[in-house]
This record gives C-alpha cells, sequence and structure tokens, in this order.
C-alpha cells in the first residue's frame, strides 16, 4: 500500500507535499478523414485521459529533486499543478504550506518557474526591462531590487547581453536570463520544467553550475524535469520517475548511478567500414549498431572498466572520430521497465540511508 | 527580501505603469511602425467624421440626431476604445491565448491574473483613436470644467463597457472551446453598431443591442448622459458598466479551473 507523504510523517521542513495528486483531461476523439470530422459535429466522443493518477512524495526544503519521466508521462502537468496553473482533478498538494490552485498570488511570490519552453522575456526588448517589470511585480523595494540584479547580473555573467534585445540572444543567454529573471525576488522553490533544452554541453554546464549554486548559497528547493541524464547526475541527490500518471521510482541518484547509470554509450566513426556482424572481444559491451562506417557500443562499465574498453577500441579499430555519452533518460526508464523496478527502488520502500530520511519527514519532524 | 504588498488601485495604477513603459519601449523599438499606426488611425476616424459632416449637409437630422451628438458619439468612443484597448489590448485576443496554453505565463505571477494577461499587449493603434476623441471632444464638445469631467467619465465607462463584454466573450472559450471566430464577430458587431446613433435600429434589432450585444452601453447611453448630465443616467451607466466588469471577471476566474494550458514553444512579444 503507497503511503502518502502525510503518513510517512513529513511535516514542517518539507516544501512540498502531494497527495494523491490527480489530473484529469478530457481527449475528443475523432474517426480520420471528413466522415469521421462531421461524425464528430453531431456526436463528439470525448476520452478521459489521467494525464496524473494519484502521486503522492514530499520534497524538503533545501532539496534538489529530479523529477523525470519520458514525454507525457505528467511530469510538466505535475509541475502545472504545483504552480497553480492548473487545478487538479483530485487528491492535494501543499508548497510552502500554500495551495498553489487556491493559493496562487500569495505563492507566487515565493516560488520561481523557469519552462524550458516558454520564455518570460520580452522577446523584442532587453532582458533588462523584463527585471525592471518583474521588480514592480514582485513589489521590490528599489535599492534592494537593484542590489539583487546587479548580484544575479555578476552570478549569470549576463551583463555583456543584458542590454541586447533577446531576440539576439544565443539559446543558452537566454535562458541564464530565464533563470536569473525567477531568482529576482529570492523564492524559496525554483520550478524548472526542462531547463537545458535544445543547450549545447557548455551552456547546459554553466546552467547546471548556477542551479548548484543558488541551492548552495542560497537553501533554494529546486524542483527540476528533465530529459538529461547529465543534469540528473550533476545536480540531484533524489530522482523520481514518473510514467502514465504514477510514480513508478523514488530514489537516490546514487542508487540510480548504481543500477543503471553505469552505461556509457561509445559513438565510433570509423577510417574502414566495419561488419554488419560485429561482435566486440570483451564481456559487458553491446554493439548496438554496427554499419558501414559507424559503430555504436554499450558498455556496462561495472563490467567491462572504460579504460580496457578504448585500450581494445583503439588496438582493433581504425577510429576516425569518437564521442562518448551517457544513456538518455528515455533508455534507462525503458532498462527499468525491462529489468523491472528492484523492490528496493520502488515508490514506496524504505527511504535509502541518507537524503530520503528527510525527504520522507522521519528525521525532522 | 522585505516584500511590499500594494494592493488595490495603487498597485493595479503601478503595474499599468510598468506594462506601459514595457510595451511602449517594445513599439519603439520599431518606431516607424508605431507612428504610422497611431497616425494612421487618427486620420481612418477622420475620415468618417468628414464623411457623416458631408452627410449632415444634407440631412441635418437623423432621429433626432445632429452633427454635433454623431461627432460626440465619436468623442466618447475613441477614447473609451482607445483607453481600454490601448491597456488591456490582450482582451480580444483571450481566446487565443487559452488555446494556446498561453496564459501560463501570467497565471505564475503574482496578482491578478486577468489584470496582467490584459496589460501584456497594448495596441497602439488604439493611442490614436483616443487622442483622436480627445481632439474632436477639445473642438467640438463645448469643453467646461463639469462638461471635460462628464465626458472622461462617460468615455471611460463606456469603454469598460466595451471590454468587459469582450472579456465575457472571450472567456467561453474556457467553456465551450474556441470562441475566437465568435468573438471576433461580436468585437466587430459591437464597434460597428456603436458607431451610430441607436434611434435608427428599430424592433429586433434594437432589443439585441440593448442585451446580447451591449451597445447601448459602449455609446449611446454615454452620449446620452454627456448630452443631458443627471444622477440617474450616470448611476445607470456606472452599474451597468461594472455589472459587466463584475461578470467579466468571475467568468474568467471560473474558466481558469478549465484551463489545460499546453505545450506550444511560447515566447513573450
Amino acid at each position: 500500500m503507497m503511503k502518502t507523504p502525510r503518513e510517512t510523517g513529513a511535516c514542517a521542513m518539507a516544501a512540498i507535499i502531494l497527495t494523491d495528486l490527480r489530473k484529469d483531461f478530457l481527449a475528443k476523439e475523432k474517426e480520420p478523414g471528413l466522415l469521421g470530422s462531421m461524425k464528430a459535429a453531431f456526436a463528439p466522443h470525448y476520452r478521459k485521459v489521467e494525464a496524473v493518477r494519484g502521486i503522492s512524495f514530499s520534497v524538503d526544503q533545501g532539496e534538489v529533486l529530479a523529477f523525470i519521466g519520458p514525454n507525457g508521462a505528467g511530469k510538466s502537468t505535475t509541475i502545472k499543478m504545483l504552480t497553480g496553473i492548473l487545478y487538479p482533478s483530485g487528491g492535494d498538494a501543499t508548497v510552502l504550506g500554500l495551495r498553489p490552485w487556491v493559493d496562487r498570488q500569495r505563492l507566487a511570490f515565493q516560488i520561481g518557474s523557469v519552462f524550458g519552453q516558454k520564455s518570460q522575456l520580452w522577446y523584442h526588448l532587453p532582458a533588462a526591462d523584463t527585471f525592471d517589470l518583474l521588480a514592480r511585480v514582485y513589489e521590490l523595494p528599489t535599492a534592494e531590487y537593484r542590489q539583487r540584479r546587479d548580484r544575479m547580473v555578476d552570478l549569470f555573467d549576463i551583463g555583456e547581453f543584458l542590454k541586447t534585445p533577446v531576440r539576439k540572444l544565443s539559446l543558452g543567454q537566454r535562458m541564464r536570463c530565464e533563470i536569473a529573471a525567477s531568482l529576482l525576488h529570492r523564492p524559496s522553490v525554483l520550478f524548472l520544467d526542462e531547463p537545458t533544452i535544445g543547450l549545447d554541453v557548455v551552456a547546459k554546464q554553466q546552467i547546471r553550475d548556477l542551479i548548484r549554486a543558488m541551492n548552495r548559497e542560497e537553501g533554494v528547493t529546486v524542483f527540476l524535469t528533465s530529459h538529461d541524464a547529465g543534469d540528473i547526475e550533476r545536480l540531484c541527490k533524489r530522482v523520481i520517475i514518473i510514467n502514465h500518471g504514477q510514480v513508478v521510482m523514488d530514489a537516490g541518484v546514487n542508487t540510480l548511478r548504481h543500477n543503471y547509470l553505469h552505461n556509457k554509450v561509445i559513438d565510433l566513426k570509423l577510417a574502414a567500414p566495419v561488419a554488419d556482424d560485429y561482435a566486440f572481444p570483451l564481456a559487458g559491451v553491446t554493439v548496438v549498431k554496427a554499419r558501414g562506417y559507424g559503430l555504436k557500443l554499450e558498455v556496462d562499465t561495472a563490467v567491462a572498466p572504460m579504460e580496457r574498453v578504448l585500450g581494445l577500441v583503439v588496438e582493433g579499430l581504425r577510429v576516425a572520430d569518437i564521442a562518448i555519452t551517457d544513456p538518455p533518460v528515455e533508455s534507462i526508464i525503458k532498462t527499468i521497465y525491462e529489468q523491472g523496478v528492484p523492490a528496493e527502488l520502488r515508490e514506496d520502500a524504505a527511504p535509502e540511508a541518507g537524503w530520503t530520511e528527510s525527504a520522507t519527514g522521519d528525521a525532522l519532524c | 527580501m522585505e516584500v511590499r504588498r500594494r494592493g488595490g488601485l495603487r498597485g493595479t495604477f503601478g503595474l499599468i505603469s510598468a506594462y506601459a513603459k514595457l510595451n511602449l519601449s517594445m513599439a519603439l523599438e520599431y518606431r516607424v511602425s508605431f507612428a504610422s499606426q497611431v497616425i494612421g488611425m487618427f486620420i481612418n476616424d477622420g475620415l468618417w467624421l468628414v464623411f457623416w459632416a458631408l452627410y449632415f449637409t444634407r440631412f441635418p437630422v437623423v432621429k433626432g440626431w445632429q452633427q454635433q451628438d454623431i461627432f460626440m458619439l465619436w468623442a466618447v468612443l475613441t477614447l473609451g476604445y482607445g483607453v481600454m484597448m490601448g491597456l488591456f489590448g490582450n482582451a480580444s485576443r483571450l481566446s487565443f491565448l487559452i488555446l494556446q496554453g498561453q496564459l501560463d505565463y501570467y497565471l505564475v505571477l503574482p496578482k491578478d491574473a486577468l489584470i496582467h494577461s490584459l496589460l501584456g499587449r497594448m495596441y497602439f493603434t488604439a493611442w490614436g483613436d483616443g487622442l483622436f476623441g480627445l481632439v474632436v471632444f477639445a473642438l467640438f464638445g463645448h469643453p467646461t470644467p463639469l462638461r471635460v469631467v462628464v465626458y472622461l467619465a462617460v468615455s471611460l465607462l463606456g469603454g469598460l463597457a466595451l471590454i468587459s463584454t469582450v472579456i465575457i466573450v472571450n472567456s467561453l472559450t474556457f467553456f465551450l472551446g474556441s470562441t475566437q471566430v465568435l468573438s471576433g464577430q461580436l468585437y466587430n458587431t459591437v464597434i460597428h453598431f456603436a458607431t451610430y446613433p441607436m434611434d435608427i435600429f428599430q424592433g429586433v434589432v434594437k432589443v439585441l443591442l440593448y442585451t446580447a450585444i451591449p451597445v447601448f452601453f459602449v455609446s449611446a447611453l454615454p452620449v446620452a448622459v454627456l448630452r443631458q448630465p443627471t444622477w440617474p443616467a450616470l448611476g445607470l451607466l456606472a452599474a451597468s458598466s461594472f455589472a459587466l466588469a463584475t461578470l467579466a471577471y468571475a467568468m474568467f476566474h471560473r474558466g481558469l479551473r478549465r484551463y489545460e494550458s499546453g505545450n506550444l514553444v511560447n515566447l513573450q512579444s
């Protein structure tokens, strides 16, 4: 039986508490073609879509939580309920003690949010102008606002392009401005919905460093959704995996890494063609794809040390280019489904020592 | 950080001022377009008055309305429209914003989501209308201090009735799905009928203009109050405008419960 946060004793130190939170949508369905459209016009048929199916967990103040899952899993819907954008269909949630959809305006003073695909910066104006607007919206005293803005400008290193219209910024520059904007009013909780989407490696790393700095220096609770395993590995101590609107795993990132992120993907471009039935001469290395001049290997580093794998690659193949990456979150989730979630990692299992004691509130109440 | 909480009118005016600065800055990014929009609308409105002036040279009275009355009708309507659509330009786009999930940005901000949504875009062509109304009243309205006060009051109350009607129809999107076409048609109908003397309409049309298409409160009643100011008439105008505004506010907020957001890529522009 799943435990609710209240049953587990989550209390004063929990910044976010979800209890059996649900959200349904009605989706209109029609048969393809004009005839289908005409039928639907006279007798529309609606299907109930359960986007979030009763999820329960809590997030401690100061915690950095990765909330991940494949497309359509219910991540964004959950975040939108927690920020007051959407009303839930059932269950309950509080953020900093406030019910978001009821106390949205009060809560807004205490939370920040960044939606990777929705900008809060005015596209034709410099970010500095949006900052000024937000200062008025959040009623920040002028002197304190300027001090805070200057600190954000320094920290995020955005002074050089603060006066450049947003439409002329790179995606990485814009995202740094977006996050700085969301932190101007010193929120206690920051919701980040795919903040690194579309960014290059350098920009991603900058964003991660900045999020980590804000968490460390100001104790900001971070609720992060991402498809990027790097975000999760480098930022979070705890990860919740959601799929089909349900929490399927709630575990420490160390546990996730130990169980799933020990896999690496090696993409090779070769100077000579490789046989289609090529087999790598080491256990723990799976050939994902071998065709023409391309070869893709998946390495279980717990079985096959990377040093040894690379040695064999260089010895046995004529390498023109090489790239080593983490498997995408989708593949981790796929792995979780293929191999099943180990009993100790299931979301209603006992918390991992260390971080989850506080996550469930047992150590704090 | 200590945060001040300024609610009420002061906070709202502060917010309007901040949005106005940003919208004006954005307009000035494309200053030629901005100037041409304002001047173009001014000229457009002027041509209508030229048309009416020519008309009244042939027919001096239309159902009791003279040239002076028509000029005041335009002075009231254009100022009310100019102020309301100039400041709350997103009112006519609410249906689109709801369907596209673009209310998200406004919903995560403190203060009222409807106010943010309306202020998010200001139409500068409407500023030309507002300026035109002021000029017409200054030239033909026989301004005295009392008449100026009454003119400003009835114009703003008529504008409030107009913008409230636009919000109500757009908010139907929460309940009925897309009402962009309906709201566009109603918007054009209100504007169209509001520029003519109400007395020329009879029967069913007149009933509609008093009820489903509340043109009476947008232009006819404000002009009547300006022509002959009485407390009961002004009270009726104020009451009807605020009743429409209250209904608009309630419908929007009730509709938010049904808001479904969306996942389109959005930018504030």
